[in-house]
């Protein structure tokens, strides 16, 4: 077994981490803006490709805006973001208390063949997740919910 | 995010800069609505300084195209950075909004 660089408890699928941040987020939707330039400056840190950060971070962004939106955390409550760069992927991990909401069940998948009339926003940002990331995955938790997306580059 | 408005007669040329997202996606689509309902049914919004739309954004471009069309006109959009177009594509939006490679086309469409 390979000795691991670095491993948190609990958390996500980062065993092995070159580099890693967490942030605590209000729950609003400004914060969002501060979450996008946190992960931008960690993955230009970390030689993370800037399409595979651009990936991250609207994802990130649509996973959150969805979770506030719905009225998932508590007022008042953070919203935990973990960044974690390994070799050759980024993983970030979103968590937060508050009613069990899971986005990757919920979502209705959108159809993206409908005609401008019929066309439905509703369920674009997990399809944007689900095709922009390698892994994206969702476990409840001693009271949290969390979310965790990988990609790989 | 910063947007410029150039009219004239019935043409709205909306500029968009920087990031439309969930923190300006209803300030930006009551400003573009504002233009229809001033008598500027034909829209053309030059995305060349568009680095980062959501899906929140993109409502904005939805509801614009629907309004333009009840209104008589039409809505084009023009110059897509690498990050917005491939969020047209992987939405299917690219198939139903009309997309120019430069403003010329643009003004042509609408």
């Amino acid at each position: 077994m390979t000795a691991s660089r670095g491993s948190i408890t609990g958390g996500c699928d980062c065993d092995g981490w070159i580099a890693m941040r967490t942030l605590r987020l209000n729950t609003q939707e400004a914060e969002i803006r501060r979450m996008a330039e946190t992960i931008e400056d960690f993955a230009k840190q970390y030689g993370v490709p800037p399409k595979a950060a651009h990936h991250v971070i609207l994802s990130a962004d649509e996973l959150i805006t969805n979770a506030i939106q719905h009225g998932g955390p508590r007022a008042g409550r953070r919203i935990m973001v973990t960044l974690c760069v390994l070799p050759s992927r980024l993983v970030v991990e979103i968590a937060y208390r508050g009613v069990p909401f899971d986005p990757i069940a919920e979502a209705p998948a959108p159809d993206v063949e409908a005609s401008l009339d019929q066309r439905l926003v509703g369920g674009l940002g997990i399809h944007f997740a689900k095709t922009m990331l390698d892994g994206l995955s969702y476990v409840r938790r001693h009271g949290m919910n969390r979310v965790t997306l990988t990609k790989s580059f | 995010m910063t947007m410029t408005v150039e009219s004239q007669g019935n043409l709205a040329v909306v500029v968009l800069t920087g990031r439309l997202d969930s923190t300006n996606a209803a300030d930006t689509e009551a400003k573009i609505v504002s233009q229809i309902e001033a008598g500027r049914p034909r829209i053309v919004v030059d995305a060349s300084q568009l680095e980062y739309l959501s899906s929140a954004g993109l409502r904005v471009f939805l509801v614009v195209a629907k309004r333009v069309k009840a209104a008589g006109g039409a809505l084009a959009l023009h110059s897509l950075t690498d990050h917005v177009r491939e969020v047209f594509e992987i939405s299917g939006f690219i198939n139903v909004l009309t997309v120019c490679a430069n403003r010329d086309d643009a003004l042509g469409r609408v």
